[in-house]
């Protein structure tokens, strides 16, 4: 059974994301021309990114506190942040080709949004390409944090910045389109949006600190 | 919107997630026990030694 003192942020985490999968199908929501219903997608698609975007920064922030201190076990919290950074990052693209199908009537325009995030993927894949490629495991912890430092800064310039500077994109919240940013955001759907952000993302660090401690695991076993 | 049914499918999803939420907190007691057991494995060892 889950210890409360300990445990109470994974619960909180759960019940956030079953309140915004419930709230977010039953609230009523603004009627937009094109997306319609689908504008529900906003809880659960974007909020992909958000979580994504958390993991890369704690992996960022665990890449630079390896590099002040060298030590194996902050290692290991960077990896596995980005890894569970980028299966959120692979969502995020997967819902929104899905979303785009019904509404842009194709799962990839050459929109600048979908570019950059598809470049800040194949960034953080090469991370781990380039991990796997060097033997010496203090070479790589070393060489790899670089690398993270390197990789968050180009994921921020990819989805956050270059999009934004685009002169034209028909992805909502950036540049050009009038429909929905999240400043614009309706107030009920607000509600559901900003709690359901912060349940994926106590849901990530959750599987996240699982998967340290199995990496954990599999360095005692080895050095026995 | 709830007298057309959606409830159901509101219903389903949710319970879908609880499934899935339950699955990681017995993946998370069951990485606990691993840990306890390797724990007492090298205790072990380290006696022996």
């Amino acid at each position: 059974m889950p210890k409360l003192k300990k445990d109470w942020w994974k619960i909180t985490g759960g019940l956030l994301v079953a309140y915004s999968l419930i709230a977010g199908l039953s609230i009523h929501v603004p009627q937009l021309p094109i997306i319609y219903e689908s504008i529900r997608n906003l809880f659960y698609h974007v909020s992909m990114w958000f979580t994504m975007t958390t993991m890369m920064a704690t992996a960022f922030i665990f890449s630079i506190k390896y590099l002040r201190q060298p030590l194996a076990k902050t290692d290991t919290a960077a990896v596995q942040a980005a890894a569970v950074g980028l299966f959120f990052g692979f969502l995020g693209i997967v819902t929104g080709m899905m979303w785009a199908n019904f509404t842009w009537g194709k799962p990839w325009t050459n929109d600048p949004q979908l570019n950059g995030a598809a470049t800040a993927i194949l960034v953080y894949l090469a991370y781990f390409v380039l991990r796997s490629s060097i033997d010496d495991q203090e070479k790589k912890a070393r060489v790899s944090a670089v690398y993270n430092i390197f990789a968050f800064v180009l994921m921020l310039v990819f989805i956050g910045i270059m999009p934004r500077l685009a002169e034209h994109s028909i992805h909502p919240g950036k540049s050009g389109n009038p429909a929905l940013g999240v400043k614009g955001l309706d107030p009920t759907m607000r509600l559901v949006f900003y709690p359901a952000v912060l349940g994926w993302i106590m849901i990530a660090f959750w599987i996240w600190k699982i998967r340290i401690r199995i990496k954990t695991i599999h360095q005692k076993i080895a050095e026995l | 919107m709830l007298t057309n049914k959606l409830f159901v499918v509101i219903g389903v999803i949710t319970l879908i997630f609880i499934g899935l939420f339950v699955y990681l907190l017995f993946l998370d007691r069951k990485t606990q026990r691993l840990e306890k057991e390797l724990d007492e494995l090298l205790k072990k060892q380290s006696k022996n030694t």
